[in-house]
């Protein structure tokens, strides 16, 4: 397996500064001019995803001095419900059930602009929540590992390609540490309601000693480097970026359904600034947000039509989809598939997740099933 | 009138609705709430003596019906602590507000109940389910609250709804009814266009077809036209006859005053001057009977009957005209003893009795007698005064006629107006008496007043 250092490009920002390696990350952008007032930030993205957005902002809110504070999105949960009152003017997360839990526990306002309005309504509860940009769960395979073989199409494809390989996989296989990434607990908890497939996937990662990894990073790392040859429920963007620089990883959207997480925005209840958080929200949804968040931060724009027309043009001929994921079908992902690509709704159904009894058996069956090979 | 009721009745039924959209969104809502609440309290468990809770997505999906509600939820030991889910959540309590029981089949009972929470109202569930194993019972308590966003929308919704349906329905019951006065009040238009449209002297009975309802209106207004044409054709007669009656002596009072002023023999112009003023006489007679009649008709239609004593009245009468009787050598007698009352207009009565005593003496031969007298006993009703005298009497056949206006018998030498009969006969008829005519002997007429209604004192 070869291994290459990546020149400091966008990519490798994204992935190089794991939030969730990091307890917090503080950063200040003071205002363009005499600073009139101040927007405070908590966020799950990494900083320098959300920098242009910050600073493009800033160009047209020149009075307004930014602090963006970043978390892992369990810590930012946390610390969101011990700030009370001295809490951020805005919320921004891809833990999509904590952040319903908070806005259902009454910590969130209405916000409503042409902007909210024009969302789709599966990305809007309440009108005091927004998504913003969404993500494919995907699984990333080092294809060098692969001998003339077709990659796997579906999650029934992979087991059969585990089986298969056997030993080749024992201790090759990633997946999010479940109890300490909040986007990892929340797609394999979405994986158990959804797949037929759940718990013959949890029993092959135990029988092959899967492995943990705090973040998308150091598993896309460890996937680069033929550590592991199977990343499974990666996030869509980091895996594309990490598979512009290193070919050998090859990108699926599982056939039998690919879930889509949201990266949602509330504005607190007790927020002190709601003006300028209202206006950085509805810059997120505008059209100049989105494009930059497509464009800048490598992320999928929950809107659409932002992409430009070529680009769209050739994916929406394309009627075979692939199940790989290029960039021709970056932006316009969800106009293209519909019945495979399955957003987790924005309700209150994921208020499931979040509930304590069933975390403490979702963990209880992966220690369960990790432990039956030792 | 009817817009009002119809309003108030629209008010009603506004009200009707929104009460029973009211009814309609709690029990639609509180049923998904029980449908959760029974999902969720069929996940748990016990596993080796420990409770297991495994969360029915489907629970939560039914509760997200309510799209924009926000959900709270309790697991909970009886007696003990929370197993899973919010802490703190409001306890049922006994008479809370919007509190019900509902029993399900072979589950213990839920409680539904209002109380506020994270500062909203909400409604919640609580019920109880007893999980049994080897040798082990424990009781757990499954509390679900949701929001009323989901519930007042529906209200609002089916308010809405109502209140256009309500609106609706007064505009249609508007227009009909607009209609239905218009078309109900046609025919009566029409027969006021019909009637204005008349001459003044035109009373024929009218020609217009109208529906049935109005028919009866029809049919008094030709029988009233009916009756004024009678009236009014009597009058006519009335007039000619009078006319007639006062040209006649006219006429003779002018030939007889020539006659006098061309007579050179003092004894025959004597004589033709005496005939002058017994036509003049005659003249004034009944121009003043022509009077008192248009006088008694006025007060036919205006007086009001009062109780009198018939026996002064006839007294009184009897007074007035024994003098000038017995200038004529006759004696008028009145003969009752009785006092008697009767409900009359006494100038319209002493008229009809002056009428029939003038009669009797006119006709009376010299040193004749006329008998007045009250028939009348004690405890019975009705009254009979009778006139008689000694004069020719009336035959059978005159009887009738001699009532008629201007009616002279033929064999009657005597002058007079003719009115004083019909005249007697007019004020009878309106006292509800009877009037008769009979014989007196050995000769003689007598007239006889019965009043039905009369007593003794």
């Amino acid at each position: 397996m070869r291994f290459r250092w990546l020149p400091l490009g966008w990519a490798l920002v994204i992935g190089i500064l794991p939030a969730q390696t990091f307890g917090e990350d503080f950063h200040q952008l003071p205002a363009l001019t005499t600073q009139r007032s101040q927007l405070r930030i908590y966020g799950a993205a990494d900083y320098p995803a959300i920098a242009p957005l910050l600073q493009s902002f800033q160009r047209t809110h020149p009075g307004v001095a930014i602090e963006y504070t970043e978390f892992n999105t369990r810590v930012l949960y946390r610390k969101f419900l011990d700030s009370q009152g001295q809490g951020p003017d805005l919320m921004l997360s891809s833990a999509m059930d904590l952040q319903i839990k908070l806005v259902n526990d009454g910590y969130a306002q209405p916000h409503r602009s042409a902007e909210t309005e024009a969302l789709p309504r599966w990305a809007n509860w309440r009108n005091e929540i927004f998504g913003f940009t969404y993500e494919p769960a995907v699984i990333a395979i080092n294809s060098g590992f692969l001998v003339d073989e077709r990659l796997p199409r579906s999650r029934s494809e992979l087991l059969s390609l585990i089986r298969r390989k056997g030993g080749q996989v024992r201790g090759r296989i990633g997946t999010f540490d479940i109890e300490k990434v909040g986007v990892g607990y929340l797609t394999w908890a979405h994986d158990r309601q959804q797949s037929g497939s759940y718990g013959r996937m949890l029993e092959a990662f135990g029988t092959h000693q899967a492995r943990r990894f705090p973040s998308s990073a150091s598993m896309l790392k460890a996937l680069a480097t033929g550590e592991i040859v199977i990343a499974y429920n990666l996030l869509g963007s980091y895996a594309r970026a990490w598979a512009k620089q290193y070919p050998v990883i090859s990108i699926i959207m599982p056939e039998d359904y690919t879930a889509l997480v949201m990266r949602t925005a509330f504005i607190p209840r007790k927020a002190r600034n709601t003006r300028d958080a209202g206006a950085f929200l509805d810059f997120l949804l505008s059209r100049e947000g989105q494009r930059l968040l497509a464009e800048e931060a490598d992320l999928y724009p929950i809107m659409d039509g932002f992409v430009d027309d070529e680009k769209t043009a050739s994916a929406a001929s394309g009627a075979d989809i692939p199940p790989q994921l290029d960039d021709a079908h970056v932006a316009s992902l969800r106009t293209l598939d519909r019945s495979r690509l399955q957003p987790i709704p924005l309700g209150l159904s994921l208020l499931i997740h979040t509930d304590q009894a069933k975390r403490r058996l979702i963990l209880d069956e992966w220690e369960a099933a990790m432990k039956s090979t030792e | 009138m009817s817009v009002c009721l119809l309003l108030v009745l629209a008010a009603i039924s506004y009200w009707a609705t929104n009460l029973y959209g009211h009814r309609a969104a709690r029990l639609s809502y509180d049923r998904l709430l029980a449908g959760a609440a029974l999902q969720v309290a069929e996940s748990i468990g016990l596993q080796d003596g420990e409770v297991v809770i495994d969360l029915p997505r489907a629970a939560f999906e039914t509760l997200a019906l309510a799209p924009e509600d926000r959900v709270f939820y309790a697991i909970e030991f009886v007696d003990g602590p929370l197993i899973t889910g919010y802490s703190g959540l409001p306890e049922s309590a006994e008479g809370s507000p919007g509190s019900r029981e509902t029993g399900f089949d072979g589950q213990p009972p839920a409680r539904f109940f209002d109380a506020p929470y994270s500062g909203e109202m909400v409604r919640f569930i609580a019920l109880e389910r007893v999980l049994k194993d080897v040798g082990l019972t424990q009781a757990v308590r499954v509390r679900i609250g949701q929001t009323l966003r989901a519930r007042d929308a529906l209200v609002a919704d089916i308010s809405w709804r109502a209140l256009q349906f309500v609106a609706l329905f007064i505009a249609i019951a508007l227009v009909l009814i607009m209609s239905g006065i218009w078309m109900l009040l046609r025919p009566l238009r029409n027969l006021n266009l019909a009637l204005s449209r008349r001459s003044p002297v035109d009373l024929s009975p009218l020609e217009v077809s109208v529906p049935q309802e109005v028919e009866p209106l029809l049919r008094t207004i030709n029988h009233f036209m009916a009756q004024l044409a009678t009236t009014l054709d009597r009058l006519k007669r009335f007039t000619g006859e009078a006319a007639h009656q006062i040209r006649t002596p006219l006429a003779g009072l002018k030939s007889q005053a020539q006659n006098a002023l061309e007579e050179q023999d003092a004894t025959l112009r004597q004589e033709q001057l005496k005939r002058v003023v017994e036509c003049s006489d005659l003249l004034s007679s009944t121009v003043s009977q022509m009077l008192n009649q248009a006088t008694l008709a006025h007060r036919f239609q205006s007086e009001m009957f009062d109780e009198l004593r018939l026996d002064e009245l006839v007294i009184e009468v009897c007074r007035e005209v024994a003098v000038a009787a017995l200038h004529d050598g006759v004696e008028v007698a009145y003969l009752g003893d009785r006092e008697v009352i009767v409900q009359g207009d006494g100038f319209a009565l002493k008229q009809m009795l002056r009428n029939i005593l003038e009669n009797a003496i006119k006709y009376s031969p010299q040193g004749g007698i006329v008998e007045v007298n009250i028939e009348a006993r004690p405890g019975t009703a009705g009254v009979k005064l009778r006139v008689s005298d000694q004069g020719p009497g009336i035959p059978v056949e005159e009887r009738e006629q001699v009532f008629e206006q201007f009616y002279r018998s033929p064999n009657n030498p005597r002058a007079g107006s003719g009115l004083g009969l019909a005249i007697a006969r007019e004020v009878a008829v309106h006292h509800h008496a009877h009037l008769t005519l009979g014989d007196n002997t050995p000769k003689g007429l007598v007239v006889e007043i019965h009043f039905s209604r009369g007593r003794v004192r």
